[in-house]
């Protein structure tokens, strides 16, 4: 790092810590909860007759726990982290990020009980009745105080492109969260949408795929395109490249939300769009994932001592798989099989763990040695990491396309006289070799999950963050990208 | 489904793997020079994927015993197999440092993965225009 | 163009404000195009013979329903394919969902679509299935739900008050029917409410002629 005698001031880098170790206990937590639905689904009984085991009440505390717990600390973590160094200045009202992450934790924390006492809107994604809208509601503002804030007070020009894709997470979901959430509350634990029905749907899909656009595919985003470049140390292979299909993006993936909705009672057109703009989608996710990979590729020396690498690139090539299969499963064709099956669920796991856990292990897996000045604790177990993780996500994916084609088909399925083919129960019976499959996937996944978590705490145990201070910036008004680049890659060897 | 549609189905799928094999490799020599082989001879790689293939193929012969269970406990060992001769075996071939061997392996997963799921894709498309499986739509 | 498209990057790379601003103009175009027209569109949110306004006591076992995640598992939504017409019975209109808050349409089949079951079960069977599920269904995954048949439909929140938000949303209760909905629900138990609103799911379409 470089010393930086007159300037005292450092980069807040404490709660950048604190925030990767709740998203760390989160992903343990949440993909257990997961393991356990899994289970439950090939046996039943184990939820013991209890309502805080039944399948309906915990499904959501897994997507919740997930999505919010892991996905958002982590987010949360990598912009604060990435925002100051690319501003080249300290965070924006520390004690307010502070409050941003511990808040945030008790926000989600108190949520996962809330659900387990049946309090839920039955919106996917936003299931958390009114008080919790409005404190998540609170803490967003505030995340994004803290960092536009620390934007406005930047002393380089040019604000880099990673901090357009966390400001597009902030700015687009509090318009999803707000809008999508509006309700009348009858008592503190529940409420009824100002949206009913059909209207209701359009406004649920236009904000649950957006969930997913902009804070679990955008907000990665962000991350990659800081991280990717330190990693390799070499800049972004085409930043025109990135600007593009950043706006295409933002453009784009509002409108694909009704491809949830295919062969349901809203209007046709409103399905068609939502099916072409999900098609066209496919270009910029695709532009993005070439970026990328073509960033990295000259960077494999590093990978024999540095295990991160080995996760970015493959979370590159999962998420150029989703980002094909997700407008594929779009197209109506495909979808008149697929809608309501297992696909769709592997699909959403194959971006969930291929994509944003990876991504995120990578990240992790970089980030926290160097941020407490030390070596991973053990190169060995990130690395039997990395074939648990291919191996569960592989499983996961393939268990999941077997059924949810299986049921897809069957389910349509009429013989010569036009009658069904199968039963309900038929084709049920017939999952359970798949659901077992999954099964053992998401284990190995979790397992690996606790390996990562076991070998960071041990690299974090006992330090404490290491301070660096934002390094003496000549010219800062004609500083430009590819200066800033540059300037990582200097940092990075050092 | 009758006789004869069977037959053109598997006649059609036979000819998607073949295809599909021969983009593998035309696209992993493409791969070869980004990731430091500018030499790369046609058979050596048409050979390699070969040898990583037969692991699945043997495993293949499951399917004549329709059960999906069976068929799991077969094929997924076979696959296991298969993409650790990929990833073991790629440097190998081409006369790369591991650690480049281990990333263009990453990327014809990619590329494989994605090829799979399109034939998924092209498959569910044509049972909704009729070709294939009757279907109530 | 080119010209002008790198100027125009150049100022947002440059501007926050305009930056946030472009975020959220491009942003906001895609969801006012495919949501406004829903909202002022009559035939997704007005009542017609199809609709069916829910009692207090069909109210109360819609949100057990909501409470106990059954939209997690089963769908509401019967599409207008042959397989599933005959499996199900007619497909799902629009007007049938103008009381529906939130919708519950469900992403995901685990257990069957649900849009039509009402009256094809006897309350006899949902009361055995819902306490014991492979009693009557062997090969049936869906958990238990023992607690219900022991909970008190009462103890859903101030029936009161819930009909009194649904109305000013637009929902045509009668004061008369919001005054009685407290005794309406004495001496049910959840299940009861949640069986009561299982067997009126999808009726009413079947009703209107063909």
């Amino acid at each position: 790092m470089t010393a930086n005698i007159s300037n005292q001031e450092t980069y807040h880098d404490e709660v950048v810590k604190h925030l990767i170790q709740f998203s760390i206990i989160w992903a343990v937590l949440a993909m257990f909860i997961g393991v356990y639905l899994a289970a439950e689904l090939i046996w039943p009984r184990l939820d013991f007759g209890q309502f805080w085991l039944s399948f309906g009440r915990i499904r959501p505390l897994h997507t919740n726990g997930i999505i919010f717990g892991f996905g958002v600390s982590a987010l949360m973590a990598t912009a604060f982290y990435s925002v100051q160094r690319t501003s080249n200045i300290p965070l924006f009202m520390p004690r307010l990020a502070s409050f941003c992450c511990f808040g945030w934790q008790f926000v989600v924390f108190t949520g996962a009980l809330s659900l387990l006492a049946g309090w839920t809107s039955a919106k996917e994604y936003a299931e958390l009745e009114w008080p919790f809208d409005l404190a998540i509601t609170i803490i967003w503002i505030c995340f994004g105080i803290v960092f536009f804030g620390t934007i406005a007070n930047r002393r380089i020009k040019p604000i880099y492109v990673s901090n357009w894709f966390y400001g597009g997470l902030i700015i687009v979901i509090s318009v999803l969260h707000i809008v999508n959430n509006l309700a009348i509350p009858i008592s503190i634990d529940k409420s009824y949408s100002v949206y009913a029905g059909a209207q209701d749907a359009i406004v649920q899909w236009w904000y649950g795929h957006n969930a997913v656009g902009f804070l679990l595919t955008g907000g990665f985003l962000g991350m990659v395109y800081y991280f990717l470049p330190k990693l390799a140390n070499r800049p972004i292979w085409s930043y025109r490249l990135s600007v593009v299909s950043f706006w295409a993006f933002t453009y784009i993936y509002i409108w694909a939300g009704p491809h949830h909705l295919h062969y349901s009672a809203i209007p046709d057109w409103v399905q068609s769009l939502g099916m072409v703009m999900s098609i066209i989608l496919l270009a910029p996710s695709w532009a993005t994932m070439i970026n990328g990979i073509m960033t990295v590729s000259t960077a494999w020396k590093k990978l024999s001592i540095d295990p991160a690498l080995k996760f970015i690139v493959l979370s590159l090539a999962f998420y150029g798989l989703a980002t094909f299969e997700g407008p594929m499963l779009a197209i109506r064709s495909v979808n008149i099989v697929s809608h309501f099956t297992e696909w769709t669920i592997g699909h959403v796991h194959s971006g969930a763990l291929g994509w944003n856990a990876m991504v995120t292990y990578g990240t992790f897996y970089f980030l926290v040695p160097r941020m407490v000045g030390t070596d991973l604790y053990s190169i060995k177990l990130a690395n039997i990491h990395f074939w648990l993780a291919l191996a569960g996500t592989m499983l996961y994916i393939l268990s999941m396309w077997g059924a949810g084609i299986s049921q897809g088909l069957l389910w349509l399925s009429i013989d010569d006289l036009g009658e069904l083919s199968y039963s309900f129960t038929d084709v049920l019976t017939n999952m359970v070799p798949y659901y077992s499959l999954r099964l053992i996937g998401g284990l190995l996944f979790l397992f690996g999950t606790i390996l990562m978590a076991y070998n960071l705490f041990k690299t974090m145990h006992g330090r404490t963050v290491v301070l660096v201070s934002p390094p003496e910036v000549l010219n800062t008004n004609r500083e430009t990208t590819s200066n800033i680049a540059s300037r990582l890659q200097i940092e990075a060897r050092t | 489904m009758e006789n004869t549609t069977r037959i053109v189905i598997s006649f059609l799928y036979l000819n998607a793997l073949v295809i599909g094999y021969a983009a593998t490799v035309f696209i992993a020599e493409w791969m070869a020079q980004t990731y430091g082989n500018d030499k790369i001879k046609n058979r050596s790689l048409f050979a390699f994927f070969t040898v990583v293939l037969i692991p699945l193929i043997i495993a293949s012969f499951a399917h004549l015993y329709p059960n999906i269970l069976f068929n799991v406990l077969v094929l997924i060992p076979g696959l296991i197999w298969s993409i650790t001769l990929l990833y073991k075996g790629l440097p190998i071939v081409l006369q790369i440092p591991p650690e480049r061997g281990m990333l263009m392996s990453s990327a014809l997963l990619a590329w494989l993965l994605v090829a799979v799921v399109s034939l998924l894709g092209i498959s569910v498309g044509l049972w909704t225009y009729g070709i294939g499986p009757r279907l109530g739509i | 163009m080119k010209i002008h498209g790198v100027t125009l990057h150049r100022k947002l790379e440059n501007h926050l404000g305009l930056l946030i601003f472009g975020i959220l103009f491009v942003s906001a175009i895609g969801g006012l195009v495919q949501i406004l027209p829903s909202i002022f569109q009559e035939s997704l949110g007005e009542a017609t013979q199809n609709s069916h306004l829910y009692s207090a006591i069909e109210l109360t076992g819609r949100d057990i329903y909501i409470k106990e995640g059954c939209h997690v598992c089963h769908t509401q939504q019967v599409r207008p394919l042959l397989a599933e017409v005959h499996r199900y019975g007619p497909f799902s209109h629009a007007d049938e969902f103008v009381y529906d808050r939130p919708f519950l349409w469900g992403s995901k089949r685990t257990g069957p679509d649900l849009h039509r079951i009402g009256g094809k079960y006897s309350d006899a069977w949902h009361r055995v299935h819902m306490t014991d599920p492979r009693s009557v269904v062997p090969e049936s995954i869906m958990p238990a739900y023992p607690w219900l048949s022991t909970s008190k439909a009462a103890d859903i929140g101030d029936i009161q008050k819930k009909l009194h938000v649904l109305k000013k949303l637009g929902h045509p209760y009668t004061d008369e029917q919001i005054r009685n909905s407290p005794q309406a629900l004495q001496g049910l138990s959840q299940l009861d409410a949640l069986i009561r609103y299982l067997q009126i799911l999808g009726t009413r379409l079947s009703e209107s002629p063909p």
